[in-house]
């Protein structure tokens, strides 16, 4: 069995001006023990289905539909307290900023050992010691967990953030854009980080809107498309042999540095989700698109043993046929 | 960076003395540059004898050399001289004034500011909860309305409805009559806690009711808005979902969120301070409570030179004590604030 | 030189006129405080026709409660507290514009200088009208005009002094911000004096943040006004003032006769608030075309 498993899930937006149709029918496996990554642009969904998984999707945001099952545990229809135990215990999350997602006012080693007191596992003195060794543990030396956020580096915060997420030892770390934040270097620290948890057992969901990034450690990639998943398979199978239009320009986008590959920004923009188009989301972008394209919903097709796309002709659309 | 509290303190202190100078100097030079002659103004009539004027001149000490003034009036006022009454009782040291009523404007300022504070966190809070909603457009109205509230008129009408038609609360001075309190601070409430004098208590906390509800609720308008905003501002930061990310409990979550918008709250609360002195002399003079403000008011019906000029310089002081003290409860609350 | 004043004029007018169109959230804030000020001020423009009576004579038994004949009643001496009232507009608007016309006289130029050209100038200015800001407003007021003595022009004298700083540093940090803008540069390029970059480069584009600033503290001053002269130290028997009305009232109100004070007092907090609306619509409209 999956560790978690997204049953056609909806998420939608009840504004003022419209009903924004953030994530459409969305399903998705993360089994037990592997990094996913979920790649696309802003607004394509990612961090809302992110959100939807924790059951915080920001007001005016509601789930419409689907099922989201951890180890066999249907999350969407859990009474709110149980719901909080799950947060932080089961599943853990870190946040884009890290000099916004720990509170100024606060000693980080408190906010690490918050979570353990909050979920009844240690009492403060018990917590603040285990803090103490959490942090060591993420690469900050145990005097620190005095030291209050504006006294770390942005780095530093960010092991700090993990150190809060992953302090309960959840099954799964959803990670949203950890490391846009923060330079290079210290991104490829983070994500070391991360990595060292996920061979401890710990799946890992990073969320991204950089395909090389997640290219680099994922075991499978998700690609969505303005609100629906549009791709998804295997890291090799996705990179090397992508069967979505949108995913082959997606790679065409990423400068390579050894690659004599001319890099192609994507024509166009991403639709308005109060409206979004018929058929498949992505034809008015799409070089290859039919009539057919705008009549009907793609399906999720079987690309490779392990391989899905969304597009009518998926695998048929030769990787040169865009150069 | 970090040398302690203490120094922080101490140079915060030695800050707030060109503060306290700049407001004297001010007062000093505007007193005595206003046209008018105070002295025949104090006499109330031009025809007085050479010698009762130049006599009412070296008690108001207008007789030396202005700059001599400036350093006598300074010097004084350090070891707490603020100078002796013109107009009757003449010659009585404004400062045994301020001793007799200084207390009853602190005690009713202390009360005031905790419930404007009180008051604008929980509207604040409760807007920004509902922002975009009726409640927060309701707050809104309430802050603009409470800001504008004229306070004599205001504490009229508390005064008609819970004095009068309910009866419920006195409506002037401190104390029912008959009743005394050992002078240990000045606090009547505090006294009467200290000596155990329960009547005292209950009669002075009755009296406190309708003025201080009065200067607090229009006080509270100003925090509504900064509260509202800054909380609006803090619930919208990673940090608030981040808690909720982390299972942390609802009510936790929201105290949070309270602590880091109250922040901004303290740097408003020493301005806010100020302007309740001011509203207190209005308060005192609707509820005849024996205050700063009254003995101001009094004092301006005899045209007291001297007096209104010790009590606006004492006044400076303590504004002058007032933001250091909100200067070190900021630097304790933030952890940002290096010291 | 015209033209650009024109459309400058134009500008200002347009974006004044604006917001009483359309469904913007501060929208019914701007309309409800101009319907308020304007019924206000008309009240006092034309007060010999509105009034039905008299100000200052008696004009029937003293402590008759509201009815058709005395719409808000008489007060002790036989007067219509309603004529009192609408002559009262006059006193304290007349005030309060005065005061409001004094304090932009001095604050915003010494705001402008001292913010243009810094230095040691700067400092000094800025340490007394930050200290004089820190001070109580009407405590500061009082002092001035007890020692001024009671009289309109006096109480608006004080109320002057009180708020020089508030637009000294309105003035001061919007020239601060604004004096290293590129239009700015380009006119100090083309050898533009300072007192002309000054007048006809910053200060044209301080016009909303000075109208923002001018409601807010109008709304403060009527407050301060009417306190003043509820103190006595503004007018003298038998003028009709709101604030010296609510003093006089102030011994009978607690016997009943709550009209002699209710209205005089309403009034004041109705004209206040007008300004305060006006002052919020526009210091709205202003921060959200500076977001944008």
């Amino acid at each position: 069995m999956a560790l978690l498993e997204i049953k056609e899930l909806t998420v939608n937006y009840y504004t003022l001006t419209g009903v924004v149709n953030a994530v459409d029918k969305v399903s998705l496996n993360v089994e037990k023990g592997e990094w996913i990554s979920v790649v696309g642009e802003s607004g394509s969904g990612k961090s809302t289905m992110a959100y939807a998984i924790i059951g915080l999707v920001p007001p005016p945001g509601r789930i419409a539909g689907g099922q989201i099952l951890l180890e066999g545990r249907e999350l969407t229809s859990l009474p709110p307290k149980e719901m909080r135990m799950v947060r932080g215990r089961d599943i853990g999350m870190v946040f884009q900023d890290p000099m916004t997602s720990l509170d100024p006012l606060r000693r980080i080693g408190h906010q690490v050992a918050e979570v353990l007191v909050e979920h009844g596992v240690a009492e403060w003195d018990d917590a603040l010691e285990k803090a103490k060794e959490m942090l060591r543990r993420v690469g900050i030396p145990e005097d620190r967990a005095d030291y209050y956020p504006h006294q770390l580096s942005g780095g530093q915060r960010q092991r700090v953030a993990i150190a809060i997420a992953m302090v309960l030892r959840p099954k799964l770390l959803i990670a949203d854009e950890p490391t846009t934040a923060l330079d290079v270097i210290v991104q490829d620290t983070i994500m070391d980080l991360m990595e060292e948890f996920k061979k401890e057992g710990t799946s890992i969901m990073l969320i991204t809107h950089d395909l090389a990034l997640a290219s680099e450690r994922s075991d499978r990639i998700a690609v969505m498309y303005a609100g629906r998943l549009v791709e998804l398979g295997p890291v090799d199978d996705v990179v090397e042999g992508s069967a979505h239009p949108y995913t082959q320009m997606l790679l065409r986008s990423v400068p390579d540095l050894w690659g004599p590959k001319d890099i192609k920004s994507i024509p166009g923009f991403p639709p308005d989700l109060r409206n979004p188009p018929s058929g498949c989301r992505f034809h008015p972008r799409c070089p290859y698109a039919t009539s057919k394209c705008s009549r009907e919903d793609p399906p999720m097709v079987r690309v490779g043993p392990l391989h899905y796309a969304a597009c009518h002709y998926a695998g048929k659309l030769g990787e040169e046929g865009g150069g | 960076m970090a040398r302690g509290l203490g120094y922080y303190i101490a140079v915060r202190a030695l800050m707030i003395i060109p503060t306290i100078l700049v407001l004297y100097t001010i007062v000093f030079i505007l007193l005595r540059m206003l046209p008018g002659d105070p002295i025949l103004a104090v006499a109330g009539t031009k025809n007085i004898p050479p010698e009762q004027y130049e006599e009412l001149r070296r008690l108001a000490g207008l007789d030396k050399h202005p700059v001599v003034q400036y350093f006598d009036y300074l010097w004084g006022m350090l070891h707490g001289d603020f100078g002796v009454t013109l107009a009757t009782p003449r010659g009585t040291p404004v400062s045994r004034y301020i001793w007799q009523r200084f207390p009853a404007t602190l005690e009713l300022t202390i009360f005031s500011f905790a419930i404007s504070v009180l008051l604008g966190l929980a509207t604040g809070t409760v807007a920004a909860l509902r922002r975009g909603g009726m409640v927060d457009a309701g707050m809104r109205v309430y802050s603009i309305v409470a800001y504008t509230l004229f306070i004599p008129w205001f504490g009229m009408i508390l005064q008609y409805i819970f004095g009068l038609q309910l009866a419920w609360l006195p409506t002037s001075g401190r104390l029912d009559p008959g009743l005394t309190v050992d002078r240990v601070t000045g606090l009547y409430v505090l006294d009467s806690l200290i000596t155990r004098n329960w009547d005292v208590l209950k009669s002075a906390l009755a009296h406190l009711v309708l003025p201080s509800i009065t200067l607090g609720i229009v006080l509270s308008g100003a925090y509504t808005r900064l509260v509202r905003n800054n909380m609006v501002d803090v619930l919208g930061q990673d940090f608030i979902r981040a808690y909720q990310a982390r299972g942390v409990r609802g009510w936790k979550v929201a105290w949070y969120a309270l602590k880091n918008a109250f922040i901004p709250v303290v740097t408003l609360m020493g301005l806010q301070f100020a302007i309740l002195l001011g509203g207190a002399v209005l308060t005192e003079t609707t509820f005849s409570w024996p205050g700063m403000g009254t003995f101001i008011v009094d004092r301006i019906e005899y045209r007291d030179y001297t007096s209104i000029q010790g009590a606006v310089v004492f006044f400076a002081l303590f504004v002058g004590l007032i933001s250091l003290i909100v200067d070190i409860v900021y630097a304790l609350l933030d952890p940002r604030v290096k010291y | 030189m015209a033209e650009t004043l024109a459309w400058r004029t134009r500008n200002l007018a347009t974006s004044l006129i604006a917001p009483l169109r359309g469904r913007a959230p501060g929208v019914w804030m701007l309309r409800v405080g101009l319907a308020i000020v304007l019924t206000v001020v008309f009240m006092a423009v034309f007060a010999p026709f509105i009034a039905p009576y008299s100000p200052v004579k008696r004009v029937d038994r003293g402590y008759l409660p509201p009815s058709w004949e005395h719409l808000m009643g008489t007060d002790n001496l036989g007067r219509d507290v309603f004529s009192r009232i609408v002559w009262g507009a006059r006193i304290i608007l007349k005030v309060v514009f005065m005061a409001s016309a004094l304090s932009m006289a001095v604050g915003i130029p010494l705001g402008l200088v001292s913010g243009y050209y810094g230095g040691r100038l700067d400092r000094v200015l800025s340490m007394v009208m930050d200290s004089m800001y820190a001070f109580p407003a009407l405590i500061l007021a009082i002092a001035i005009a007890a020692v001024l003595g009671p009289s309109p022009t006096n109480t608006a004298i004080a109320i002057a002094f009180v708020y020089v700083p508030t637009y000294f540093r309105m003035v001061r940090g919007q020239t601060l911000s604004l004096k290293s803008q590129l239009f700015v540069e380009a006119a100090r390029a083309i050898g533009a004096t300072h007192r002309s970059i000054m007048f006809n480069y910053i200060l044209p584009n301080l016009g909303h943040t000075i109208l923002v600033v001018f409601s807010l503290s109008v709304a403060d001053a009527i407050l301060t006004e009417a306190g003043l002269s509820f103190l006595g130290l503004s007018v003298t028997v038998p003028t009709p003032d709101w604030g010296y009305d609510l003093r006089k009232g102030q011994p009978f109100f607690l016997d009943g006769y709550w009209w002699m004070v209710f209205f005089p007092g309403m009034m004041v907090m109705l004209l206040a608030m007008g300004f305060a609306l006006i002052g919020e619509a526009l210091s709205e409209r202003l921060s959200t075309a500076q977001t944008r």
